[in-house]
């Protein structure tokens, strides 16, 4: 036994030895595209403050080399030095440098570099794990975005968009035209995991979906994963996309202001003390400067007292502090909603002594508020623990008053509201633990108590001085659910890497306790440094779910858990991938192929609307299964004046439900066999950016019914006669090829910069639904309905 | 007022502004079927109307719809009937259609028992008379009279029926009416006065008694969809036992005139129809409610939500069998309003 510890002791030492090579080729190329490079190639990260490059640009031409020397290279009379430490490398100012320039500055770079520490560990503990290129990893399907690759991409409104980012990744569709939901490998919208720094984010769009909840001034990074998932990740059947928000800086303040079609933005961010920063970012839409310029010449014109108005607004704010070199704590806190309201005072038509003042009034968000503490425990281990709340709402309120002659006791009032939200108080505690630079072992526990109110209404009606109170608050559900989990990522030899976990959790709801086990697996053979293969399995498990009558995201979704006889949903994903990288690094290419089996799948049934919505939700919903399987390819020119990838994207979805369909199986409506995305990013010059992404997909399954039929009379209620379509088997019919383009520049001054965009450039009207109309001649037409033609917009951010 | 209409009106002004319909034909392949329609009443002959069902751009007047062949089979309890049957409450009626061209259908239904409607109280208030010539009531000269007013209906009923059973409620106003709108009228010359007397109920207020607001989901509720009559329900709130079913109607008006004041214009009132439905029926109401008034028809029209098909109880997915028991009750006015004109004559 001792000689087996010895063994192994030795080879993790031996792993940890440093010795690493790189081979670095730049043209002119900004320093954060190398560091890049060198990340893929060594797994170690760099560390900086956000203002020390500047447009710093490097040319170097330098092959396998020692990393200490090529880093010398790059940094020779930048007045940067470096230092590493473990699996990071440490950039800071050059005192000396700086003293022989400015002597006058000495003792503001020195206490610059003295506040760097607390903010590299900040970086260090926050870091993302897609920092390296794929082939030097086991995950498949894991995609690192940054800000920047967010903000360069081409916009809608001038807003720049995580979720759209997000839906440019092969195997990931937009759920409905120029909406932020996503479908990930045939998956529903509820089936992907939206979490903002690791907590979950229940609605993550604005305005029914147009706009994703996200402010990307205030976003650092997120990480995606839609084939093999992290043991840390469970709860969804699809995909995890964490978001990460920018840590303020020690070092100055800084910040910006930007003014799109649909909104204006500013974020600010900077010390708070010698170890104390802060990030604050807001968002509003400034619709009212059109709007209430319009309700005002109404009222001008007329008696009418209309109002309306529309708006959201976001809000992320996070203070971070360093305690001492090793422990940082932060809290944070994230406030979205949208809010709509309308009404009216008018008189009755008959009876003009009799007004009716009718107000109504939305709104629905989200927020979340955590707080957390990272800590070091050693060189090898750290360690973060988590407190954190997550509200969904969504209240709808109405109040009519009808008052006769201003006499109070013949008034009729009705008022009305209605609210649903989910409440997820969260505490959890994540660890890390690395024997070795070859070996990294995570494990945690957490807790979630959810409160469900999918619906609570509270009606209030009173005429004449009588009073009718109706209430109904019944449906409110508390479910505890307890997560474990451990996962241990090993790279042996540099030829093999292993990523083997699993994931447990007890969800505990209406007396019943389900339990559900996600292993994990991955693993990954490296013949060279510049391929690798992989092979994944994951299981996922999903107990809460939304209903959603819509395709868009409406204030009156529900999240809901399972209750009643339904089980968790669970899926089984099979994956295997294949990556390349050029030796420039310059170039990599990657294909991956999958095969996913869901059981216990819920949706609604066939004709579900006609079960009274008094009637548990369950009534409403049947059990099934489904499958998806495809491959997505991708090539990618990563670095140079002119980047961007191609990838295709070959699959199928269908589903499979015992009360759908009359029980045959049926393909799923994103069912998209054939997608293309192109992405082409021109630097043009260091102050122009063109960007363009080409999307291409085989059209979304419809239900289309052709027949026609009449039914039985009914004069008394206005619809005689009604023709009603013939029920055919569902999603049979496949809209045409879905493309557009999308284009964007931008360009930058001393100030800020330009962001000029077109949506669906050349402006091809895609099918979205087929109705029944007439034409003019009132003959009976399908008519295909097309949304968005071309769309400009610009913004302007303003920097400071 | 439409609040989420107002919502969609507002976030989708794409749609309306930029959004775009384009006439076309899809190649989908289809076939027509049978349809079978019946609406079976206790206490009458059974009809049954058999048609086809034919693509919706390529419209068949109803005699093309016809399908001359079609053999048609009533079974009652199991036992085939010969045409002119009477239906009887509890019958299990199953009804077979055949034709060599468009193949088979069928369709079962079982007519409900009855639920007498036990009271009725009639609750008027917010009286107000806008138009009344004295002097016409008193001296027997022209004479016309517009009476504003809101009222209560409460009409107690006895479920007596365990299980699951489905209702709707109709209406008809009765007065004696306009004029006959053959008579020429001439502007120029002074024509002779016709008297009328015409009874408007107003608007029903759904929140009076919330079984009426059973099928309507919360947006629908805030969005304001359900000013269509659609006075069907379950008993879900009171199976097996009585029930007082409460109706609101705000803005009613009695509106009469006539050369001389005669007691029988103020001969009007509502006749009541309380009909327990079939399920296929109650079914069939809600589909048209779902569609013509509900979110989601309205979604699916823009593409932005799945379609919804016609609701259909027919072995072939058209066409419907249903089947009610109607009670009928006649509320008077004729009190109501005279001791009303009384009161203000006073």
């Amino acid at each position: 036994m001792r000689k087996i510890v010895l063994v192994v002791l030795i080879f993790f030492f031996w792993q940890a030895c440093p010795c690493q090579k790189v081979t670095v080729i730049a043209d002119d190329t900004p320093l954060e595209r190398v560091f890049r490079s060198i990340m893929d190639q060594t797994g170690k990260n760099f560390i900086y403050s956000s203002d020390l490059l500047e447009g710093r640009r490097v040319t170097i031409d330098v092959r396998e080399v020692r990393l200490k020397h090529a880093l010398r290279l790059i940094f020779k009379d930048s007045g940067i030095s470096f230092k590493m430490k473990g699996k990071s490398i440490l950039l800071i100012k050059d005192p000396a440098r700086e003293n022989r320039v400015h002597k006058d500055r000495i003792k503001t770079e020195a206490a610059v570099s003295d506040s760097l520490s607390p903010v590299m560990l900040g970086e260090v503990l926050v870091e993302s794990r897609l920092n390296r290129h794929p082939v030097s990893t086991p995950d498949i399907g894991a995609i690192k975005l940054t800000a920047e690759d967010v903000s360069g991409a081409p916009v809608l409104f001038g807003e720049a968009d995580v979720m759209k980012a997000f839906q440019m990744q092969p195997g990931i569709t937009q759920t409905a035209e120029g909406m932020a939901g996503v479908s990930v490998h045939g998956g529903e919208t509820d089936q992907n995991m939206v979490m903002l720094d690791n907590v979950p984010l229940y609605s993550s769009d604005h305005c029914m979906g147009l706009f994703s909840s996200f402010n990307v001034d205030a976003v650092g990074y997120m990480d995606i994963y839609k084939s093999s998932v992290p043991a840390r990740y469970d709860g969804r059947l699809s995909s995890y996309l964490d978001v990460r928000t920018k840590n303020g800086s020690l070092e100055r303040r800084s910040g910006s202001f930007r003014l799109g079609l649909a909104t204006l933005g500013f974020s600010l961010n900077g010390p708070m003390g010698k170890n104390t920063a802060f990030s604050i970012a807001v968002r509003r839409t400034w619709s009212e400067v059109v709007t209430l310029p319009i309700l005002g010449l109404i009222r001008l014109m007329g008696e009418d007292k209309a109002k309306f108005g529309y708006s959201f607004i976001d809000l992320t704010g996070k203070v971070t502090h360093a305690f001492n070199d090793r422990t940082i704590g932060f809290v944070s806190l994230y406030y979205g909603d949208d809010w709509f309201y309308a009404g009216d005072r008018f008189e009755n038509y008959i009876f003009p002594s009799v007004t009716t003042d009718e107000s109504y009034d939305l709104r629905w968000g989200n927020i979340i508020a955590q707080t957390g503490l990272k800590r070091e425990v050693s060189d090898e281990m750290s360690g973060e623990f988590t407190l954190a709340y997550s509200r969904f709402f969504s209240t709808m309120k109405q109040d009519i008053l009808a008052e006769r002659n201003g006499d109070t006791s013949s008034e009729s009032r009705q008022r009305e509201r209605r609210s649903n939200h989910i409440g997820d108080v969260i505490l959890k505690s994540d660890f890390t633990w690395h024997p070795a630079d070859s070996h990294r072992v995570g494990f945690g526990i957490g807790y979630t108590l959810h409160s469900f109110l999918p619906e609570r209404s509270n009606v209030f009606y009173s005429r004449n001085l009588s009073t009718v109170t109706q209430m109904d608050s019944t449906w409110s559900y508390i479910a505890n659910e307890a997560n474990l989990y451990i996962e241990d990522e090993w790279n042996i030899e540099g030829k093999l890497a292993i990523n083997a976990g699993v994931h447990g959790s007890l969800f505990a709801i209406d007396g019943k306790i389900h339990s559900g086990v996600s292993p994990r697996l991955s693993l990954s053979y490296n013949p060279s440094t510049d391929v690798a293969f992989k092979l994944a399995y994951s299981r996922s498990v999903q107990y809460v779910h939304r209903l959603s009558q819509a395709y868009v995201s409406l204030p009156t979704d529900q999240w809901v858990p399972i209750t009643g006889g339904f089980r968790p949903q669970t899926s089984d994903k099979i994956s295997a991938g294949a990556y390349w990288l050029s030796d420039d690094r310059r170039f990599s290419a990657s294909v991956e192929g999958y095969f996913k089996w869901m059981n216990n799948l819920i949706d609604y049934k066939d004709e579900y609307y006609l079960k009274p919505p008094m009637d548990m939700w369950n009534a409403m919903l049947c059990c099934g299964k489904g499958s998806a399987k495809g491959i997505d390819f991708k090539i990618e020119k990563r670095t140079g004046n002119i980047s961007g990838h191609i990838s295709y994207s070959l699959g199928w979805a269908d589903r499979k439900f015992a009360e759908k369909n009359g029980g045959k199986a049926f393909p799923a409506r994103l069912d998209h066999r054939h997608t293309l995305n192109v992405l082409a990013n021109w630097d043009i010059s260091d102050k122009v950016r063109l960007s363009a992404v080409w999307t291409g997909h085989s059209g979304s399954r419809f239900t289309l019914m052709t027949q026609t039929w009449t039914g039985i009379e009914e004069t008394d209620v206005g619809w005689w006669y009604e023709q009603s379509a013939l029920k055919t088997e569902l999603n049979r019919y496949s809209f045409p090829f879905y493309h557009r383009l999308d284009l964007s520049c931008i360009v930058k001054n001393k100030r800020g910069y330009w962001n000029f965009s077109l949506y669906n450039a050349y402006c091809h009207m895609n099918t979205i639904g087929i109705r029944r109309a007439y034409d003019d001649e009132g003959k009976p037409v399908f008519q295909k309905v097309a949304l968005l033609p071309i769309i400009p917009s610009f913004s302007y951010t303003w920097q400071f | 007022m439409a609040i989420l209409k107002n919502l969609l009106s507002l976030c989708l002004p794409a749609i309306i502004l930029t959004g775009c319909y384009s006439d076309f034909n899809p190649d989908d392949y289809s076939t027509p079927v049978l349809c079978i329609n019946s609406t079976i009443t206790a206490g009458e002959p059974i009809e049954v109307s058999v048609s086809r069902t034919w693509r919706y751009n390529e419209p068949l007047d109803s005699a093309e719809q016809e399908v001359k062949d079609a053999r048609i089979s009533i079974y009652i309890n199991g036992e085939l009937q010969e045409c002119g049957y009477v239906a009887k409450e509890g019958d299990e009626i199953r009804i077979v259609a055949e034709s060599t061209e468009y193949g088979k259908a069928e369709s079962s239904v079982k007519v409900p028992y009855t639920v007498p409607i036990d009271e009725v109280e009639f609750i008027p208030y917010g009286v107000r008379i806008l138009e009344w010539n004295k002097e016409a009531y008193s001296d027997q000269e022209e004479y016309s009279v517009y009476v504003g007013f809101d009222f209560e209906v409460r009409l107690r009923i006895t479920d007596r029926y365990q299980g699951r059973e489905w209702f709707r409620l109709g209406g008809d106003t009765y007065a004696l009416g306009y004029p006959d709108e053959d008579q020429d009228v001439d502007d120029d010359i002074e024509c002779p006065h016709r008297s009328y007397a015409i009874l408007r109920l107003g608007e029903l207020d759904y929140n009076s008694d919330m079984i009426f607001k059973e099928h309507i989901g919360i947006a629908e509720s805030v969005m304001g969809g359900y000013e269509t009559l659609g006075m069907f329900f379950t008993d879900r709130a009171f199976s097996g036992s009585d029930y007082e079913i409460c109706l609101r109607f705000d803005g009613a008006s009695f509106e009469a005139s006539s050369e001389e004041f005669e007691a029988a214009l103020l001969d009007c009132g509502v006749t009541f129809r309380l009909m327990a439905i079939s399920e296929s029926y109650y079914n069939r109401l809600n589909y048209l409610w779902q569609k013509n008034s509900g979110i989601i028809g309205d979604l699916a029209d823009i593409g932005l939500s799945d379609p919804i098909w016609g609701y259909s109880n027919v072995s072939t997915g058209a066409g419907v069998v249903v089947a009610k028991s109607v009670t009928t009750y006649d509320l008077d006015f004729h009190d109501f309003l005279k001791q009303a004109l009384e009161d203000d004559y006073k």
